[in-house]
Formats: structure tokens, sequence, C-alpha cells
């Protein structure tokens, strides 16, 4: 498989598409520097607001701080009605619970009145006593219970509760589902809920200490929103995990955002390695658990929101002194960053990568083109010399001006000069065989003068054989000036109207006298004309059937065969014998080409085919040889296809 | 430079312009009893015939970087003497070349590679026609066919009464045809009658010339029949 031009160009083009890749790695590089820049920003800024935060003299600091058993209650939006289950408190799903202890239960702070839920799983329902304990602020210790019997809303009561306190339990298959209003009085400092065997007093609680109750902080909000930064998200988290604010800010819950989720944009980041993909996720939960805690540090760092995929940055700074373990917390939007989720920035680089996909078509079309020229110019160059030597100095796009044109019209000044160093070979052959005549009679004329004097029997001995040899060099000349004088022949032939099927069969005579040792069979279809020259055609059949009878064995027949098809005359002489000797069989037409493989012959110079080739041509004709085998005799075929005259020309 | 001397030999002047060859043939005629002059150019050999003429003349066409000074040569000696034997031994073996030399007046136009004793066999043949030429005939030879008569003794045909000039091959082949008519001698042995080595090309036109020349004296003439494959024949019956 060649490296071709269009391959290589293809290469070059795809390399083009660099240019988009680039520049999507140039808005990367450019979105992290932004970010680092907008972190730093943030950071500083989270540093310089967090000493302005501050409790309320009034406010218990139970409420910013945290304690490891505490309950905390979600500021609800509505009232909540009391039917036993939770879906009408407003909360999404993935609100947690109060508290860590067990049994979980969800509490919620609507103005002040407590909500209480809880999913209970009773193994023995008929046995099991579910205690609610709560502390108030005297520190007394009020317990109310019930055994979970009966379905529906009750009353639950204790000595020194004042305000009613309502439940209601809805049982299901496992258990059942627990709701509890406890309006906002001092018992509601401390909550507990238990669940134990029915064998015992029915005031007591057998759970866990109730921890105490924690609400979003109403002070912390009021001074954090008097002191938030414009432009930023912000809000308080307590080192336990809860959020004691919620998020104030312009935007405080984050756009659901369609851009950058196209095809290409996500293509892009793909490509590129997400980078975002691999940021932590901050979470928005109230409660964050100890493994989505984000570093305390105060180092801005980029976080995906949960259920979104926007981007922000967020810097943590934790506050002093009252509110040492809470940690104000920056939030901001990466949106204002020129990033790949931009969609005008995808649509740029949709644009660079289309344009580069149409120049990558174009160059490609472009190589085609110049391959094809390039391989036309190399077909031709590879053919302009034929198997016969005859050069053609003309190639196929010649006239173009580029370089490929340059390269065209050198290969043709190149042709040109091998034809013409080729006819000054052919002419250089015509005169060295004039000149070689001198010298040979100088060295004939002495040896025969040599012959009259006298000589010992070994001198004439050597004498004769150096006359052997001038005889055989002098043959060779003569053949080639046959060979010369055949193609002037040839080239200046009369040509006339010639019946071809009598002349072959009167050659057929001749041929039967001549070769005694030979028989010939003809096959000769009558009536044969062809424009010619009689003389030429039988010294070409002459040559032919000469070489027949040097390779047919004695006594086997020689076939003179005419064939006419419409517009082919078709001259064949076939022979039984040796096959062809392998290789280029048209170059046994060539001169000094001898198909013998010993050297005992050596007065044949291998003309008689060439002479045969030049008369068949100058016939406008062509002549092959070909092996042929007849039944298991090996044989050749030299035929000799000529025009047939066409009637009426003359 | 060889003057020709008073002997009673017969002077051959040779004009060569290759030394070893001159030489060769100088020994050779010499030693056949000729009187020979050696020249290796035009104009020393001209020089020298202007006081007197050899017997016969061998002439190459070209003489070293005069490339047609045979051929002048052949014309001057031409206009001295109409009977003076002149044969060209010349490398030069084109048809074109051949039909120049005889055109200007040659008896007989050889290439190199005939050998020295054909060579001779052939100046000897000339000098007994110009013998037979000078002394008519008191015992000429005669061969009659039809239209034809050759004299065998001066080497000279006639058709129809009227003599054709042929050099010396032409007339062999002629010859070689004519005595038996009806049978075909093929181009070897056509070429081994006229005592030469020629291609088979230069026997076609050597009969092509010797057709031309008959048919000068008889438009009609068709004695001389080409057999395909095997060579030429004289017509029985002419």
């Amino acid at each position: 498989m060649t490296f071709g031009l269009r391959r290589q160009l293809l290469l070059i083009g795809v390399l083009t598409l660099l240019l988009p890749i680039a520049s999507v790695f140039y808005i990367r590089e450019t979105e992290n520097a932004l970010r680092q820049a907008q972190g730093q920003f943030l950071s500083d800024l989270a540093r310089s607001t967090a000493p302005l935060i501050g409790l309320d003299d009034a406010e218990s600091p139970l409420a910013a701080t945290s304690y490891p058993d505490s309950v905390f209650a979600l500021p609800l939006t509505r009232t909540p009605t009391l039917d036993g289950y939770r879906e009408d408190w407003g909360l999404d799903d993935t609100a947690r619970p109060a508290t860590t202890q067990s049994p979980a239960f969800w509490l919620g702070d609507y103005n002040g009145t407590l909500w209480l839920h809880a999913r209970l799983t009773l193994a023995d329902p008929a046995g099991t006593r579910i205690g609610l304990a709560c502390v108030d602020a005297n520190g007394d210790f009020n317990v109310m219970s019930f055994l979970p019997n009966d379905r529906g809303t009750f009353a639950l009561t204790s000595r020194n509760v004042d305000a009613p306190v309502r439940a209601s339990w809805q049982p299901d298959a496992r258990g059942g589902q627990l709701e509890i209003r406890i309006p906002g009085t001092d018992c509601a400092r401390r909550l507990g809920l238990s669940v134990s065997a029915n064998d015992i007093n029915r005031a007591t609680y057998s759970g866990s200490l109730p921890g105490p109750v924690r609400r979003v902080s109403r002070t912390l909000t009021e001074s954090l929103r008097a002191h938030r930064p414009a432009g930023v998200d912000a809000y308080l988290l307590a080192s336990d995990g809860w959020r004691l604010t919620p998020v104030i800010g312009d935007r405080a819950t984050l756009d659901e955002r369609t851009a950058g989720t196209s095809f290409t944009a996500t293509l892009y980041r793909r490509l590129l390695g997400n980078n975002e993909r691999n940021l932590p996720i901050l979470s928005d939960a109230w409660r964050i658990l100890p493994d989505e805690k984000l570093s305390q540090a105060s180092a801005a760092r980029v976080r995906s929101v949960a259920n979104t995929n926007d981007t922000v940055t967020i810097a943590q700074t934790p506050l002093t002194g009252a509110l040492a373990d809470t940690t104000l917390v920056l939030r901001q939007n990466t949106s204002a960053i020129l990033t790949l989720a931009n969609p005008s920035l995808v649509r740029l680089t949709n644009i660079i990568l289309i344009v580069t996909v149409l120049v990558v078509g174009l160059l490609l079309a472009y190589a085609s083109w110049l391959s094809a020229r390039v391989r036309r110019l190399a077909r031709a160059a590879a053919t302009a010399v034929s198997a016969r030597g005859d050069i053609s100095t003309r190639l196929p796009g010649n006239a173009a001006v580029d370089e490929i044109g340059d390269v065209t019209r050198g290969f043709e000044t190149l042709l040109g000069r091998v034809r013409e160093q080729q006819q000054w070979l052919k002419s250089l052959a015509d005169t060295l065989s004039h000149e070689l005549r001198t010298p040979i009679a100088v060295v004939q004329s002495s040896l025969d003068n040599l012959g009259h004097s006298a000589l010992s029997d070994a001198q004439r001995a050597l004498a004769e054989r150096a006359s052997d040899g001038v005889a055989r060099l002098r043959a060779i000349l003569n053949a080639m000036s046959t060979a010369n004088r055949a193609e002037q022949a040839a080239r200046d032939a009369r040509f006339e109207q010639l019946d071809l099927s009598g002349l072959l069969a009167q050659l057929a005579d001749a041929y039967r006298q001549t070769f005694a040792r030979h028989g010939f069979t003809t096959d000769i279809v009558d009536n044969v004309s062809i424009e010619g020259n009689a003389e030429l055609l039988v010294q070409m059949l002459d040559k032919l059937v000469e070489n027949a009878t040097q390779f047919a064995p004695d006594d086997s027949d020689i076939v003179l065969s005419l064939n006419m098809t419409d517009d082919l005359v078709t001259l064949r002489v076939s022979n039984t014998g040796p096959a062809l000797p392998a290789g280029d069989s048209a170059r046994l037409f060539d001169s000094f080409v001898t198909q013998r493989r010993d050297d005992t012959d050596s007065q044949h110079m291998g003309f008689g085919l060439y002479i045969a080739r030049l008369i068949a041509e100058a016939h406008r004709g062509r002549i092959a040889a070909l092996d042929t085998m007849i039944g298991t005799t090996s044989g050749v075929t030299i035929s000799v296809t000529l025009p047939a005259m066409v009637a009426g020309t003359p | 430079m060889t003057e020709f001397t008073t002997d009673s030999r017969r002077q051959v002047a040779i004009v060569e312009d290759d030394i070893a060859l001159g030489a060769n043939y100088r020994e050779a005629f010499t030693r056949e009893g000729y009187s020979v002059a050696l020249f290796a150019e035009r104009q020393s050999a001209l020089t020298a015939f202007e006081e007197t003429l050899p017997d016969l003349v061998v002439i190459d066409v070209n003489l070293g970087t005069d490339v047609e000074g045979g051929f002048e040569l052949c014309r001057a000696l031409r206009q001295r003497s109409a009977t003076l034997p002149i044969i060209f031994l010349t490398a030069r073996d084109s048809e074109f070349d051949a039909v120049s030399g005889l055109r200007l007046g040659a008896d007989d136009y050889l290439t190199k590679d005939i050998g020295l004793n054909h060579l001779l066999a052939r100046v000897a043949a000339l000098f007994r026609r110009q013998q037979a030429l000078q002394a008519p005939a008191t015992h000429s030879e005669r061969m009659q066919r039809g239209q034809l008569t050759i004299d065998e003794h001066s080497f000279s045909v006639t058709w129809q009464g009227s003599a054709v000039t042929l050099t010396l091959t032409e007339y062999w082949l002629v010859h070689a045809l004519a005595r038996h008519p009806g049978h075909v001698k093929s181009r070897q042995q056509l070429m081994d009658a006229a005592n030469t080595v020629l291609d088979d090309n230069t026997v076609t036109s050597h009969v092509k010339r010797i057709r031309r020349k008959f048919a000068e004296l008889d438009d009609a003439f068709d004695a001389i029949e080409t057999v395909y494959g095997m060579g030429y024949r004289w017509r029985p019956g002419h």
C-alpha cells in the first residue's frame, strides 16, 4: 500500500483540526484561570465578610452552635395537616432526618409550632409503647406515650404540658407513620422519641436523651442578609453539617440551564476530558453528611451543584468567637466566565469545526486531482517507450502551467533526447557496419595474400581459421546491412492490390522444393486480397519459413494458414519444436535477438524475425509469436495480422 | 609514387586511401603478373593519369576526407577514355551509391567484402572482355536464347540484335539465368555465379537493374521471372 498524495494531504488536512481543538483548549485554560481568579476573589470576600456576622445577644447561642445530639427543625413554608403523613410538609424527598439518633424522625418548624414525623418499623405493635419526651426550660422532663393500636388522631397529655400536643397514627404493614404537632412552648427545648416494650409504666420514656432543638437562626439570617456581598450566595454551616441559615442571595436556587448540554459541547468535553465531572459535589441539603463535607480551608474550589449542570465557585471561611465552629460559605455561579458551557462560544467552535472540515474536504479533492494528474503522467511515462522501442514524445497534460506541467514537459524533453539518442544509435549501427568493412577487407586480403606464400601446414591451418573468422564477421555485417536495407525498402515500397491467397499457395510449392526435409501443409482461405508489396511479403514469409525450418524436427510439417475476418487478415506459420524461450516474446522481433540457446549457428544474427516485423509493420500489421500445444507436441506459431483491403480503396 | 613502366605487363592503377589494404591489393595484383600503381588520393592519381592511362583502374569511392573522390575520379577518367575498365571497390554498399557509380560509367561496383581471388577473377574477365571487344570475333562463343545472344568470349549481350550494356556482375547474372532457361536460380546461386558476396537485397536490385536495361530496348521484356520464395528464372521460349 503506497502512502499516496491523497493520504498525505488528508493527514495534513486532519492536522488542521488541531485549530478548533486548540481553541477549545484555550477556552478551557482561560476558564481555569478565570475560575482561579474568581476563587481568589471569593476567598477574600469570605474572609472580609466573616467578622461581620454576629449573633444577637437575645438569641441563645444554642441556635448557632452544634451539639452532638441536637435535633434540627427544618423551616416549613406552610402549615401541615395533622394526618400522619409528611408529604404535605413541602420538603423535597431528599430532606434528611432531624436527628442522627434512633428512631429517626423529621422535625419541622412553622411559626414556632414544631411538627414531628417518624416512619416506625414495629416488630410487635401490640406489645409496643411509643413515647415522646420533651424537656422544658426548667429542665423538667415530660413524657407522653401511647400504644400504637388505633389508627387516628388523638391528644397526648402530660401533667406539665399545658398546650395540647396532638398526634396522628397511621399503622401499616411494617409498623406505621406518626405525626405529632407540638405547640411552641418551653417544653420544646429538647425532644426525644422512643419505642419501647409495653410492660412498664405508661409514663416511661425509654430512649436516647432528648436532644436540644435547633432552628434556623433568625438573627444569623438577618446578619447574613445584611452583610452578604452583592452578587454572591451565602449561608452558614455548622460543624456538624447543619445549615444554620437558608441560602441567601440574588438567586438562592441555581438555574437549571440547558446551555452547554448540546451535542457538540458534550463532544468537546469528552474530547478534552471533563474536568467538571471530577469536581466534588456541593450538596444543597440542609444537613450535610460527613462525607459530603467540603474542606474547611478557605481556598476556593469549584464544585458542581447537585441536580444541576451548573458549576459554582465556593469559598469557605470559619467564623470566630462564639461562632467558632460555624463556617461562612460563599457561592458564586461561574456562568459569568467564558466557558464551554457558553452557547455562543460553542457556536463559534462549531463554525471553526465546520470550516475546518470543509477545508479538509477541499484539500482532499485537490489532492485527488493532483494525484490523478501525477498518476496519468506516470502511466504515460511508463508507456512512452513501447515494447518495440518506439518512443512517443507527447505526454498528456503538457500544457499545464504548474510544476506538474513542468515535469511533463521535462519528461517530453527527456523522451525527445532519448529518441534522438536512439536514432543516433541506429545510425551508429549503420555507420559501424560501413566503417568495419575496410579493416575487414584489410584482414581478408592479407589472409588471401598469405595463402599464396609458402606456409607450413600449421600456419596454413591458422590462416584458414582466421579466414573463417573474418567470414563470420562479414556475415554479421551483411545481416546488419540486410536489415538496414530491408528497413529502407519497407519505407520506400510501392503497394498494390495483391492476391495473398494465390501468392501463399505459390510460395508453399516453392518451399516444398526448397526445404526437402520438411513437409508443408496449407490452410488457405481463397480470394484474400490485401494492399501490399509482393516482394516484401515474400521476403517476410521467407524469413518466417526459414525460422520455422530451423526449429521444426526433420519430416515434421510446417503449416501455412491464411484467414480473414471482417477487416483483418491473419497469416500464420506454425511449426512443431521447442517452445519459445521464457520472457517477452515481443523481443524476438528485435534485432540481434535470437531464440537459439546454443551458438553453434554463429551465422545467425537474429535479424530474420526483425526483418519480418519491419515488413509486417510497413503493411500496418502486427506480428506476434506464441507457444502452441497440439496434443503433447509443443510448437510455435508466428502470426502476422494485416488490415484487409477494403473494397473501393486504391 | 609508382610510375608506370614501359614493361609489357598490364598496368593496373589502384586508388585506395587505406594504406594496408592498398598494399595487399598491390601484392596480389603483382603476384598475378600485373604492373601496379597505387595512389592514396585523387589528385596524385589524376596527375599520374595525365601522362599515361593505365589499362584498368580500381577506385575506392571514399578517399579519406574526399568522400566522393572516387566518383569524381571516375567521371574524369571516363571523359578521357570511354573504354578504360573502371571498377569501384568500396565499403559503401547502399544501392544509391552503386547506381551512382554505375551511372558514371564504371564497369563494376564491388563492395570490399569481395575476396582477393574474386577480385582478381573479375579483373581478368574485364581484360578478356576488353580484348575481345578490341579484336572482334575471331572465335566468338555465342549462346543464343530466343532474342537473347550472349557472347561468352567478349562478355557481351544483345537483345533483339541491340547491345545491352551490362556490368560484369550483371552479365554473369544474365548468363547464369539464360544458360538453363526454365530452371530457377536461387539468389545464392546467382551470387556464386557472379563471383561475389551480396545480400539478398542486392541481388534483387541487380535483377531490377538488368530488367530496366532490357526494358529500355524492349518495353515488353519479361524474360526474367521472379519465382517467389526461390529466386529467378529465365522464361523458356525467349
